[in-house]
This record gives structure tokens, sequence and C-alpha cells, in this order.
């Protein structure tokens, strides 16, 4: 039976009706919400596209049903920023160059932003480790690293200026 | 790729599952974080109609010491698990596998309990819980029973569990928290499902003899399999650098490995062979 | 004058969309009534086509359309194929959009069906019934080719679908003056570009108007959009091909894709909008393949390590059909074999030959790490033969001075190979390395050096004489058009599509110098047939060095026009004119100035007050017609050296280092060049040790999922050290010369011999990928047998 949804998306409550139980999260986002800055790039929960943030966890949303996003807390890519104010891992992306066709970008986004709260001065090492679940096929990862590295620098200075 | 249409079920109590269960029988399955499961409806290799997902139900996450037995929750995440600090400080190999299940972003997702109910062949968990002498805790409509993991896991995604039964809880006995040991993979890219995993925990007596020897391998067989003739190899034994290569050969002599895209049996064979090298000298610095 | 901005690393322009997930994919698009389809492929890899019943999915309260191939046969001519000079005598597989009669291979397209949303087509699809008669399957492209072997095409005379013989120099005096020939053979595994963002479609189709507008993930949409004229005998000005942003293309995204053929079908005939994405699954079974190739070399040779010639008999595993571009890595291949070389001679015998395997088409390299793969492989093979280091056989041999012309018919424009070869193992300190080497290897361990290079094409260009009864596209011109708007600001119209390849900005840091307007007044649009010149697409790496002149002669040809209204409005010679910083002023007189939003004004609004000879707005179209040398417009080359560690237990490698020294001629944007370079090098590295695409004996893809399909992840791939030269490319306004597939025509070649440096003492020959674990452990297993 289809269900109405009530969850918040970037800060927004949302309640969505006619939700099919075996709809994916991603689906939602993106067909029904018109987030489509959230991708799809595979069927089997590799390359990481998808990636989100769900209850302060960076998760991949073709592989959870929407249904479950009952009371959740979700922040897409469209969420980060703060008004036009780009945060530092966007900021990373642009200044080192972290992007080429731009498609895996919002997940591999998503993802640092988990990997530089879980490792806030994380090695070159890490950061490669933690980005496993993200692939990407035109950077060969080099300047996502540096991406990373460079807003991990960012928010300890902001921290230490805070 | 998209599931086909299921019946959906989200209890918010054990109990409730438990009944959904006894009423559908083979028809539902239960989901835990569904990071192997989805995946698998996705690509309709799997169309369960009805789908019992235990998201809801409270308190199946956790892990906790009663009387030194480590209690896990069949709901924990590998996150979970892999910075639980009981976990870490008292069970070396689970803590080593939690950190290379799939990917960072699946981890926060995937279960223990999932994992070891899909009960893949080449999955880290398995042979980990065999080697730790893991009691698996199912509940049923009819009550609960406890089933070691080494008889739990019964083939390539199968194991004793029942249509109408949960696995609640995985506990470590007392005897083997504390224990030193090691958990060793081989993937050919990141963190992937084992070509070869090994755990292996060996516990020295004080006149620098091997007093027990565990060691479990996965992705070699359809189930973990256990070095039964290295462990005894090892038993009472000094572990040299010469027994421990004898112990190798031993474990992977028998071995009748799966063989698939990604690599031939030989060359599990092979490597198996290697890593329970690796592996137990790790757990042997006196090696 | 500003300071230029070419040849500065200024941050890309097109990036705030990217990071703030404002960019529009094609799956991002939604139109009112769109529906999905979902299309219905073979489960065979050979089999005859009984029956397709779709009756059942209108039955599906939300399936609302279905094509089968039979009803597709009178609406849809076959898929294009080129095939340079031996177009004229060609026979065709018969290639459909949708199969008909016979599948050959698993996952063709058999049916399509619409939908009202993404869930309802893959319900719907599972109710076509397809009756199929299964047949042997073909796996083996030289099984194939064994006579008597059934044909796969029945048009055919046997199951060679194209065959290509080239030859140049003097052969016959290379092997008379011969101390050795050396033969091998070596084959390169199917893999394939695999993009992040798979193939994707909307159709629609404007009953009123006769309009048919695609929306496609593509790299051509002019081409496409000819293609499609010809394909479904509609009038090429009433089709409209837009290329949203495209989540990376590495030249799969060249191929005509047959699905769309059938999109546009379904989308006639249903009169509503319709949407493909195509699955992961679906891309690895059914997009393009690419690399199979198997070659047979013999090369003759002095005893003193000259290399004298090289001779391939070539096998190229076409898979069920011919794509449109199946000739351009086959060849490609086989004139990339001399490498950087001087040889007296080369010749070159080619099958393309039909399988029962997906169709195999273009990706990044276009054949070329084939031809350096054997080629670079072979030089180590025989230094090791003849008791020399492998760079001293290269320092031989190497081509010293440029211009050169090449015993295949090139013309290599510029650069010093030996220069570059001598910074590259500067980098890695070389000798030091071998002395390295040597102590590791008597702590058992076995680190490889691999020393690659090449000089590579850029610029690829079709059209030979003999193909004027079919369309190819000419890849060595390109046409640009500038318009100014009414504030002085202005859209620079393009026929490419950016696939990450940075044009928006490269393409206005050349405008911006040409025209001497800020950047942040220029806009590039590209992508979209109905507003920008005609274009052969992104492809052989010609932007940089076709399509960038043409911006800067179309700002040029604007800046006249700008110059010419402000003459007129300062009362100078117009000659006497110049732009800067959005001024309009007398040289050298920068006080007597105009806005260029003035002149823009005047020239759009007040066009009454300027001379008769002036005319209204302000638009400027160039075109750039490249000289082409042989099959190349500008030849680029680099020298990669990978240092591995290979785990003689598990045959797992390990980078310990890996440099690359390139030369693109002059670079206009750095940082840019430097991302190509490194991404088209991992590209590689995933290519040489994890990807594979692998088919059982009946002709079941084994590989359909990432799972399986081992793209790298991050931690597989290394940090790449990279030094870039630039010698200018001579013919080329600017110096540009192309470079975006670069790094994956060495990284097959450099890192086989990195692995194979390591290894082979140990009695192991590395001539075939990919360098997998298992496959490497094999042959150790097989060394230590025959002791």
């Amino acid at each position: 039976m289809n269900r109405i949804i009530h969850t918040t998306v970037n800060g927004r409550k949302v309640v969505e009706e006619n939700v099919e139980p075996r709809m994916l999260l991603v689906h939602l986002l993106r067909d029904r919400l018109g987030l489509t800055g959230t991708h799809v790039g595979c069927d089997t929960t590799n390359c990481g596209a998808c990636t989100i943030r769900f209850n302060g966890l960076a998760i991949k949303s073709c592989t959870m049903l929407a249904v479950r996003s009952e009371g959740a807390e979700i922040m897409t890519i469209e969420g980060l920023a703060e008004d036009d104010k780009l945060h530092p891992i966007q900021q990373g992306f642009w200044e080192k160059h972290g992007l080429q066709c731009g498609y895996c970008t919002p997940g591999m986004i998503m993802s640092a932003l988990q990997l530089l709260e879980r490792y806030p001065e994380p090695s070159e090492a890490i950061v490669r480790r933690e980005l496993e679940g993200n692939l990407c096929r035109c950077t060969g990862y080099q300047n996502i690293v540096e991406a990373v590295l460079w807003a991990g620098e960012q928010l300890k200075s902001q921290e230490s200026t805070v | 790729m998209i599931p086909r249409e299921f019946v959906y079920f989200d209890p918010d109590s054990l109990d409730d599952a438990l009944g959904l269960l006894a009423q559908y029988g083979d028809d539902a399955k239960i989901m835990a974080g569904g990071q192997s499961l989805l995946p698998m409806m996705k690509l309709r290799v799997l169309s369960p109609p009805v789908i019992v997902d235990l998201w809801r139900v409270p308190d199946l996450a956790y892990v906790k010491e009663e009387d030194d037995v480590i209690c896990i929750g069949a709901l924990t995440t590998h996150y979970q698990l892999e910075t639980s600090a009981v976990i870490q400080a008292k069970l070396a190999p689970l803590a080593a596998a939690a950190k290379v299940v799939g990917d960072p972003l699946v981890r926060n997702l995937g279960t223990i309990g999932g994992s070891a109910v899909h009960a893949a062949h080449n999955a880290d968990y398995p042979a980990v819980l065999v080697a730790l002498g893991a009691q698996m805790v199912l509940m049923g409509a009819k009550g609960k029973r406890t089933v070691a993991a080494e008889t739990f896991f019964e083939d390539m995604f199968a194991t004793v569990i029942q249509s109408d039964e949960v696995l609640t809880e995985i506990r470590i006995p007392a005897e083997r928290v504390g224990r030193p040991g090691v958990y060793l993979k081989l993937s050919r890219r990141g963190t992937d499902f084992a070509l070869v995993g090994v755990a292996a925990s060996v516990v020295m007596a004080a006149n620098g003899t091997c007093s027990e020897a565990s060691i479990v391998l996965s992705g070699v067989g359809s189930i973990p399999v256990r070095a039964a003739g290295a462990e005894s190899l090892l038993h009472g034994q000094r572990p040299t650098m010469e027994l421990i290569a004898e112990a190798a050969v031993v474990a992977a002599r028998d071995l009748d490995p799966p063989a698939d895209v990604q690599a031939d049996a030989q060359y599990r064979r092979d490597v198996a062979q290697v890593f329970v090298r690796r592996a137990l000298t790790e757990s042997c610095p006196q090696s | 004058m500003a300071d230029p901005l070419i040849g500065q690393s200024i941050k890309r322009r097109e990036d705030l969309k990217y990071v703030t997930g404002c960019g529009t994919y094609v799956d991002d698009l939604t139109l009112p009534g769109m529906l999905f389809a979902s299309f219905v492929r073979s489960p065979h890899a050979h089999a005859k086509v009984l029956s397709v019943d779709g009756s059942r999915v209108l039955e599906h309260p939300k399936g609302i359309e279905v094509l089968t191939g039979r009803d597709a046969v009178p609406l849809a001519g076959p898929m294009p194929v080129y095939s340079y000079r031996e177009a004229a005598a060609i026979k065709k597989p018969d290639y459909r959009c949708l199969a008909h009669d016979r599948v050959r291979f698993v996952g063709e397209p058999v049916a399509v069906v619409a939908a009202t949303d993404r869930y309802a087509a893959e319900d719907v699809a599972e109710r076509v019934r397809v009756e199929y008669e299964p047949l042997d399957p073909i796996m083996d492209p030289e099984q194939s080719l064994a006579p008597g072997a059934q044909k796969l095409h029945d048009n055919l005379d046997n199951n060679v679908g194209l065959r290509i013989e080239r030859e140049g120099g003097d052969m016959a005096a290379a092997f008379r003056e011969a101390d050795f020939v050396f033969k091998k053979r070596f084959r390169m595994h199917r893999h394939a570009g695999s993009p992040i963002e798979p193939r994707g479609c909307v159709a629609q189709y404007n009953s009123g108007t006769k309009e048919l507008t695609l929306t496609c993930s593509t790299q051509i949409p002019h081409i496409l959009k000819t293609h499609l004229s010809e394909i479904l005998d509609f009038p090429e000005f009433r089709i409209r091909v837009i290329a949203p942003d495209v989540g990376g293309g590495f030249g799969n995204k060249l191929q005509i894709p047959p699905e769309v053929v059938a999109l546009c079908l379904l989308a006639m005939k249903a009169r509503r909008p319709v949407k493909w994405i195509e699955t992961r699954r679906e891309s690895l079974m059914a997009f393009l393949h690419a690399r199979d190739q198997i070659h047979d070399v013999e090369i003759p040779m002095k005893n003193d390590g000259t290399i004298l010639g090289v001779k391939a008999q070539m096998t190229v595993d076409a898979g069920g059909y011919l794509d449109a571009r199946i000739s351009g890595p086959s060849l490609g291949a086989g004139m990339w074999l001399p490498g950087p070389y001087q040889v007296k001679g080369y010749a070159i015998d080619i099958n393309v030959v039909m399988t029962n395997k997906c169709p195999y088409g273009a990706y990044r390299g276009f054949g070329s790490q084939m031809g350096a793969l054997v080629i670079e492989r072979s030089v180590d093979l025989i230094a090791r033969q003849l008791g020399i280091d492998p760079v001293a056989m290269r320092q031989k041999n190497l081509i010293k001075e440029t211009p050169y012309k090449t015993v295949t018919g090139h013309e290599f424009d510029s650069g010093d190979y030996m220069a570059g070869l001598d910074k590259a193992l500067a980098m890695v300190d070389y000798p030091e390395l071998r002395k390295e080497q040597a102590r590791l290897r008597e702590e058992g361990r076995y680190l490889g050096i691999g020393v690659a290079m090449a000089v590579e094409g850029a610029g690829w260009n079709t059209y030979t004489a003999a193909m004027a009864q079919h369309y190819v596209p000419t890849l060595d011109y390109a046409t640009v058009t500038m318009r100014m708007d009414t504030s002085g600001n202005v859209k620079v119209l393009i026929g490419d599509v950016a696939c990450g390849t940075g044009h928006a900005t490269t393409a206005a840091q050349v405008a911006a110098d040409a025209t001497g307007l800020p950047i942040d007044t220029i806009e590039i649009v590209e992508g979209d047939t109905a507003i920008t010149p005609y274009d052969s697409g992104t492809r052989a790496a010609r932007f940089s060095a076709v399509v960038l002149p043409a911006v800067a002669l179309a700002g040029q040809s604007l800046k006249e026009k700008v110059c010419r209204v402000g003459a007129h409005l300062l009362e100078g010679a117009e000659a006497d004119m110049e732009i800067t910083a959005g001024k309009v002023h007398v040289r050298g007189t920068p006080s007597r100035n105009l806005p260029v939003s003035r002149v823009a004004r005047v020239a759009y609004s007040e066009v009454a007050t300027l001379p008769r000879d002036i005319p209204a707005g302000l638009e400027a179209t160039e075109s750039f017609k490249a000289p082409v040398s042989g099959l190349c417009i500008t030849w680029p080359y680099a020298i990669h050296i990978p240092v591995v560690e290979v785990d003689i237990e598990t045959g797992m490698v390990r980078f310990l280092r890996y440099a690359i020294v390139h030369d693109c001629g002059n670079e206009v944007n750095p940082m840019i060049v430097e991302g190509q370079v490194v991404g088209g090098t991992a590209q590689g590295v995933g290519g040489t040790l994890l990807e594979e695409l692998v088919y059982d004996d009946d002709g079941q893809l084994l590989t359909t999922s990432f799972m399986d399909y081992l793209v790298p992840t991050a931690t597989d791939i290394p940090h790449f050290e990279v030094c870039h030269l630039q010698t200018p490319a001579p013919q080329i306004p600017g110096g540009y010369k192309g470079m975006g597939e670069g790094g994956c025509v060495y990284t097959y070649a450099a890192v086989a011999n990195a692995v194979a440096d390591a290894i082979e003492p140990l009695g192991v020959e590395i001539t075939s990928t990919p360098l997998s674990p298992p496959r490497l452990l094999a042959l150790l297993r097989e060394a230590k047998g025959r002791g």
C-alpha cells in the first residue's frame, strides 16, 4: 500500500503522498522533489553518485527505500551551501579542479563531508580509503584528494578563528 | 533497475515482526540494512512478495558486555562495530573485519546480522564469527534458540534460520573475548568482497607454545572453512616460521574453492596459503 | 594589453553548477506527459527471433506503447559504418536499431516499451514475450575466421566484417637487412569506458511542426542529427539534438546508439516525449566495448638493437555488428605500431571479425594504446634478449628531429622526444632506481620500472575520396560564431560538447584574449544543434587544435567589427582601434575610449547613426581549417615511467611512483591539461590491471555490474607526477596540440613494462593484458613449473 512520507530535506519539511514502498529514496529526491543534483550511476551500490546525508550519515540513496525516510533529516548537495556561500568542500573541489564531468561530484562532496567530520586532519591515504564508495571516471582521484585536503585545512582554520 | 512490487511492513516491535513472519512464511523476507538485499531486488534476481523491514524495531543495535560475554545486536552497523571501543579492545578480528566490509557508505547502513543471515561465501563476518565461536540468537514465534556460528552457515546464501525466525543477537563467549587475532583479506579492488579472507587467533601459553589456534577462511568454500588441520598442527607447538608455513600449506591443501570471474580456484587456494601464513605470522609476534 | 589569459590555470568557470548540484544531465529533464522507455534485450548470444509478442504491454494500466524489431524495419534504415578507403567494397552486416530476425549478442535490443513512469516501464518490459531459437554462438574471433565456421551475417562472404591492409616505407628492405626477426603474439583484453553517467536520451516529436527534438548524452550532437536524418529518412533541418551536461564520454558517446533510433520511433508513435536512461547492466552489456585485439607481429632487427620495421597480422573482435567507427581503433592500433622510432617500413593486415559479443567502438585512445603496448613491450623484450638496457635501445631508435615523415604517412610536427625521455628518467632518477631494484631483489622484493613512450595523433581526420557515397564527418575544421548582445556581452557558439573537458573555460580564455573583452562578459554555449554551427563533435582530442583556433579567428573578427563601430564613434581610424578590458580606445591613447557596451548599444539600436557600409549588429562567424598530415592534425607525445612492486605471492601490483612527461604544445589552461593527463592515465591503470569484460563459452557476459566490472576506486590509483613540456604546434595558430586522450595511450605499455620488469627475471613473459593477480600468479606458476 502506498504511503504518505513526512521528512525533512535540506531543512524544509516535506510531505509526499502516494509513495510506493518499492520507491528508492533517490527517486523520491529526484523525481518527486526535483533535487536532481543527486545522481544515479550504477545498479549495485558501487558508484556512490547518489550519496546523500541521512540522519547525519553519508549513505547511498539508491539503496534505501523512500518509506524509510519517514521522520528523517536529509541533506542533499543542494542543501550544503549556505545561501550563496559555498561549503569549504565545494570550494575545494572548485579550487583544486576536483571534478571534470561533474556527475560523481555531488556524491563525492557529500561523502567528503562525512570524511572530514570523522577525520578532521586526514592523510592522503585516509582520504582515498574513505572515498572508496564513490567512483570517479574522469579525474583519476588525484585532484579530489587535493580538494578534500584543502577543505580540511579551511575547516580547521575556520574553527580556530571561531 | 527497480525492484518488483512487494507488500511492505515495517513493524515497530520484534513481536509484530515475528507475527508477520509466521503469517507470511517463505513469502516474507526480512530487510535489515538492505545493502545486499536491495541491490539483488533492483536487479530482479530476488523478488520477495513481502518485505518485513526491521528499521523501526527498537533496541537491536548495541554492543554490550554481560558477564564477560560480548553481545552484539543484530542491527548493529558495520560502522558502529568498527568504532565500538569494546570491539576494538576485545575482539580484534571483528574490529578488523568491520573496517573492510563494503565501503564507508555501505558500512553506515549495513548490519552484522544482515550480513550473517545473507551468508555470502565471500563476506567477511561469517569467517570471523566462526573463528570467535559466536553464538547466534534466533527468535521465533515459538521461542528463542541459540545456534553456534559453526553450524549456523549451511551453504552459500543459506543458514539454519527458519522462515519464521529473526537473528536478534550475536554473542561472543567470554573465553574468546580479549584474545589477540587478526582478519586479513585480499580483494582485487578497494575493499570488495574477499577473494580470500582469513580470521586467525592464536593463544600462547606461558612456555611459548600455542595453547589454542583458531583459523577460519572466507571466500574459499560455500561457507566459512575452518582450517582444522592447521589448528591442530600448531597446538602445543612453538609457532616458528617453519611451523607456520607448514600450517599454511595444510590449511590450503584440502580447500576446494569456488571459481568466478574475479579469480580461478587455483588462485584462491594459492593465496589462501599465503594469507594463512601472513595471518598467523601477524598473530604470533614471537614467530 | 592586459596580461593574456591563455596559459593561465584559471579556475573552471563551469564548476559552480556542478559543485552545487545544479548541473543538468539528461535524466534531470522532465517534460509534460513524458513516458519512460525500457528495452527488452536478448538473453541469448546467438538466436533466431521467432516471435515477439507485445500485446500484454497495453493490458498494463501504465503500459502505453511497444515497438518490436519487425515494427521498426520499415521505419528505420541500417546503422551507419565508416570504413576509410575500403568503404566502397564493404558489405555491411545488417545492423538495425532493434533486432528483427536474429540476435547476435547478449543484451541486443529486440523491443522497446513505453510506460508512464520508470518503475512501470521495467514492469511492462517483462510482459513482452519473445520466442527464440538458440543458435551456437561464436565467442572466439579466431574460431570465427576458421574455414567452415557458421556465418553470423548471411550477406557477408564470411565472418570478416572488414579487412584493412596498409603498407608504408620499404618493408622488404627491412626484412632483407635484418640480422633476426622478433616474432610475438600480443593481446589486449576487452573492456570499456564506462562513464559514470550511462547513456540516456529524451525524444520528442511535434506532429504539428514535424520536428524531432532529442536531448541526448552524446559527444556529437550535429553528427547524430545527420545520421538520424539518414537512418529515419527524416529532414535534417527538422531534427534538433541537444547535448545537455554530459557525465563523461571518453569516446564511447561518439556512438550512434541503436536505442536512440528506436526511441525516436517510439516518440513518433506515442506522440508523447519518451525518456530512456540506461541502467549500468545495460551499459555493460550493450554500450560499446573496446580494446579487444590480437596482434601477431614481426619486427626485423639488427643485432645492435636497430629496429628496421614492424609487420603485423591483426585481429579485431568486432562483436555482433560493426559500429560506425570500428575501423578507427583497428587502423589506429596498426598505424601506431612503429611508435616514436625511425623504421624503414611497416605493413599491417587487419581482420575485423564478427563474433557474438557486444559491438566494439571508440574509447579514449582509439586503438593507439594497443599499438603502443605492442611496440613498447617488444622493445623491452628485444632489449632483454640482446642484453641491453631498454632505455638505451629506445634512445638508439628514437626519432631525433622533427618534423619527421613516418612510414605510416604522417608528419610528426614538433617535439624533442629524446629530451622528453631524459626528463622523465631524471624525474625518477633512473640509475639510482635500478640500484634500488637490485638491492630489493636480494630481499626477495620485486620492483619494476616501466618506460613507455609514444607520439600520439590528436585530431583525427577520416575523410578519403572513396567515402563520398557515405556520410562521414571530417574533423579537420571547426566553425565558431560569436554574438555580442546589446549590453556588450558575448556568447560563443560552438557545436562541440564538453563532457568534463573544460571547454567553457579554455574557449573563454582564448575568446577573451582574441577580443580584448573581460572573460566575465563571455559565455560559451555548446551542444545544441539549433543554435551552434555544424561541428564534428568532441572527439579525437581535436578541441585545442581545431576548435580553439576557430574561436580565436571568430574573436578577432568580432573585435574588428566592434572596432569599426568604435572608430566611427570615437572619430578615429579603424586600424588604430584597440579593445582593452572592455573598452574600445585609440591605440596608445587609452583616455580616448568608449565602453564596449556603448558600442553594442549603437550597433543594435542606433543603427541609423552608423555609416551605410557598417552593418547592424555585432556577430562574427569564422571557420578554421586545420592542416592534416596523414591521419591526424597534431602530434603530442609523452613518456610514462611507473615504478611498481609486484607481490609474487598474490600477483597484486602496487605503485610506488608514476612519473609522466608530456608535451601537447602550448597549453591554454595547464590545470585542465594536467587533469586530463592524470584522468586518462588513471583510466589506463584501471584498464591494464582491473577492468575486464568477460564472456563465458555460451556467450553470457559475466561482468554485468560494477561489482564484477572493476572500475578503480581511489585506493587503486596512485599519485601521478606530471611534468609539462610545451613545444608549440607549428601548423596551428596558438601552437596548441590536442591532448585529451593522452594519458590513456601510454599506460598499458608503461604498466605492462613495469610489471614485466619486476617479474620477467623469474621466467615470466608478459604479452597480454589484463595484468590481473590471478593471471600474474598463473604466469609465475607456469614459469616455476618450467624451472
